[in-house]
């Protein structure tokens, strides 16, 4: 069965940055938003794309991930030609090993995309935060005949040595790749986004898996060695909302950006729809001596006392006389009466304890309250317990 | 255990009270407490009970139910022989002599035929609870009934259009419309299969126009009528008034928590818009609110439901607001319900009383 567009989301990532978050379930599983989960933006830009071929890689801690995909069906993906795969490392004849690298992931797939006898590769990564219609991109690289086409995102300039810098000509054409140069030419920051035209990329990449001294990165590998072959590189200038939710912090700000009326298209888009694995929970219940203010709040929740700037997910109770301030709450929370929380990120499933006190020292990444941490804290009054 | 029993949940000798919310929809997909659709408790109900196989009998106005009950797996009802069939009035047989609620039922009868199920499950939307008929089922094959009629005692039913059973030991042996007996039934009963079609058969061949009344209720005497009452948390459909009472009563916290989120949690069509905006301004109390609703006034004591918007400014009182309705600044309402649609402009007052609460038509602009 032919496809034109294979996509290949890229989930097997650890994400060590976000820390306790990531500790047991892989980074695009992370809950973000109230409803979803973070991968749920690309998953939901590939169904809005209309692009229904689309292997996801998984590696990391896969149990959340796996069974929160399922077969595809919350973004119309469960279909009979193409759909959702989940693709994990396996062992065949010839060998067993891990990905390593994300070039190494979609070679060790080869035979998973050439079944489909694609026309262009997309390659996706599943920890990032953003509306986008992937078919305009390969349009853009159809136009222009490429070889490759990677989407960038303009960053201020102070923040490019952080980035992948791509640097083009006029007509977007790209002469120079640079990793976090110390004096950008541009700020043109790669987002991770590729389309290849799969004949062209797939020698590259079986070289690469040859090549021992490669890390087998798409941005480290296989765009030089396609610049270097002076291949047709383009790249599409995406504009609007996006972010890398890399760190405690950026994932912290990125959920708090929702509730900024100007980022609220994010989620409330009728257009560009976000879809989430909806639990069909009743509608949260708001109790008797409430003050809520912007904040947002899931179904399934049962809510008393002080809400503000925050975010409380599915399934979430408060009791009488909370303070809950400038924090993200995960689904199956209990804060019981009294907790104070400011600035603090509370994980699936904790119970807060009636009366605990848990704030962030201004200046410091939010804490992130889990099972475990969660006495220390307490003890401590913010501090973990080193 | 699941090929037991068969569902079918009656919606054609409904003759409800229920003014404007029935004017473009069928009773049965009358939003209820936000997110639900009345029918939702009756599929829940057939669901925890054992039912895989449900049948509605929709005799019109029923494009929003087709919609509504399009996914089974919403319903949680999985497994790849769970369906739910809703029947419209289609048929031209020339040659039908079939009246009133036979005409369904007879044309309807592959329904039955093609069921393994030796018993059927038959409910009308009148009665809501959120238990499960498991304990009634077990009861009706205990005592090899013919047919179960379920029950409750109930003070403070509905008058004039619940029937009230009388019963010796265990069998019932007579049902009008005494107040005076507190013993409702709740129009929800188990019959065996190869009976219903034998009932049916006699009615249409007789001229008679409604299965429940001239096949069962005036010939109790003919068969085995046992009689099962439920001991739980229930609501009567039926009249606007009663709607209304019924959505305010389930904004009592411990009742709403109990009902809607406990051992039985009812299901109903999936919603993908995100999570609840309360703005900087924004007011809540006592009050249930649904996925992609935006607050910035006052609301109290009100449910609404999906993308409800309450502007700066705006004060709702014991309010239920349908879908997409918007209630703009300075507009203060208070026991009301707002169908699907409707806009509320500015500085406008709305005011009902709790025992006839003002109705906004779907899509008007007040």
């Amino acid at each position: 069965m032919s496809q034109k567009t294979v996509a290949m989301l890229l989930a097997g990532g650890k994400g060590t940055r976000l820390g306790e978050l990531t500790k047991d379930i892989a980074k695009p599983a992370v809950p973000f938003g109230g409803k979803y989960r973070i991968i749920d933006f690309t998953m939901s830009n590939l169904a809005n794309s209309r692009i229904s071929t689309v292997g996801v890689l998984v590696q990391y801690s896969p149990l959340m991930l796996n069974k929160h995909l399922g077969i595809g069906a919350p973004w119309g993906l469960d279909r009979q030609a193409g759909g959702l795969s989940t693709l994990s490392p396996y062992s065949d004849r010839t060998r067993s090993s891990w990905f390593s690298g994300t070039a190494d992931a979609i070679v060790k797939n080869i035979h998973y995309i050439e079944q489909f006898e694609p026309k262009y590769l997309l390659v996706l990564s599943g920890d990032h935060v953003y509306q986008m219609n992937y078919r305009q991109m390969i349009d853009f690289h159809e136009e222009n005949e490429a070889d490759a086409t990677i989407s960038v995102i303009e960053v201020p300039f102070e923040d490019a040595h952080r980035f992948g810098i791509l640097n083009t000509n006029e007509d977007g054409s790209i002469y120079e790749f640079e990793e976090k140069p110390e004096n950008p030419k541009s700020n043109n920051a790669s987002m991770g986004i590729y389309v290849f035209t799969w004949d062209v990329v797939k020698p590259y990449l079986i070289a690469d898996e040859q090549d021992e001294t490669s890390d087998h990165d798409f941005g480290k590998d296989i765009i030089p060695a396609l610049l270097k072959d002076k291949r047709r590189l383009y790249a599409y200038t995406f504009e609007g909302y996006w972010k890398d939710v890399g760190t405690i912090q950026s994932y912290w700000e990125s959920n708090m950006d929702l509730l900024d009326d100007n980022n609220q298209e994010l989620v409330t888009s009728r257009s560009w729809e976000i879809y989430p694995n909806e639990k069909n929970l009743p509608p949260e219940y708001i109790g008797e001596d409430t003050e809520i203010s912007n904040s947002m709040i899931s179904p399934g929740s049962f809510i008393e006392g002080r809400i503000k700037d925050s975010i409380l997910f599915n399934a979430v109770e408060t009791e009488k006389d909370v303070s809950i301030q400038s924090s993200i709450i995960h689904p199956d929370v209990i804060v019981r009466s009294g907790a104070v929380l400011d600035r603090v990120i509370v994980m699936e499933g904790v119970e807060v304890p009636a009366g605990a006190v848990i704030k962030t020292p201004e200046g410091q990444e939010p804490i992130v309250i889990s099972q475990s941490n969660i006495r220390a804290l307490i003890q401590s009054g913010g501090h973990e317990n080193e | 255990m699941s090929n037991e029993i068969l569902g079918l949940i009656n919606l054609v000798e409904d003759n409800d009270n229920l003014d404007e919310l029935t004017y473009f929809r069928n009773a049965a997909a009358i939003p209820f407490m936000g997110r639900y659709r009345v029918i939702d408790f009756k599929i829940s109900n057939f669901w925890y009970s054992g039912v895989n196989v449900i049948g509605v009998f929709a005799n019109n106005k029923f494009r929003s139910l087709l919609d509504h009950l399009n996914r089974e797996e919403d319903f949680g009802m999985e497994g790849r022989k769970s369906r739910i069939f809703v029947l419209p009035p289609d048929w031209n047989d020339p040659t039908d002599i079939s009246r009133g609620d036979l005409k369904y039922y007879h044309n309807h009868m592959d329904l039955f035929t093609r069921s393994s199920s030796e018993h059927v499950i038959i409910s009308d939307l009148t009665y809501i609870t959120n238990d499960d008929f498991r304990k009634a089922f077990l009861h009706h094959k205990e005592v090899d009934a013919d047919i179960t009629l379920i029950g409750e005692v109930h003070d403070n039913a509905p008058t004039g259009s619940m029937l009230r059973m009388s019963t010796e030991e265990d069998r019932v042996t007579g049902l009008n419309y005494d107040e005076s007996n507190p013993h409702v039934y709740t129009g929800v009963f188990i019959i065996k299969k190869d009976l219903l079609i034998d009932i049916i058969r006699y009615c249409v061949n007789n001229f008679k126009e409604s299965m429940f009344h001239q096949g069962i209720r005036e010939r109790l005497s003919e068969y085995k009528v046992s009689h099962y009452n439920m001991n739980s948390t229930s609501f009567y459909f039926g009249t606007v008034e009663r709607y209304f009472n019924n959505s305010m009563k389930l904004l009592d916290k411990e009742t709403y928590r109990e009902f809607l989120y406990g051992k039985n949690r009812v299901m109903t069509k999936i919603s993908t818009r995100p999570s609840t905006l309360y703005k900087a301004d924004s007011k809540v109390k006592n009050s249930v609110l649904s996925n992609g609703v935006v607050v910035r006034g006052t609301v109290e004591n009100s449910v609404l439901s999906r993308n409800v918007v309450i502007e700066a400014g705006a004060t709702i009182k014991n309010a239920v607001i349908f879908a997409n309705s918007v209630v703009n600044s300075g507009a203060y309402l208070e026991n009301v319900i707002i169908d699907k649609d409707v806009v509320i402009k500015e500085n406008r007052q709305l005011i009902g009383t709790e025992n006839k609460p003002f109705i906004a038509a779907k899509r008007t602009h007040i």
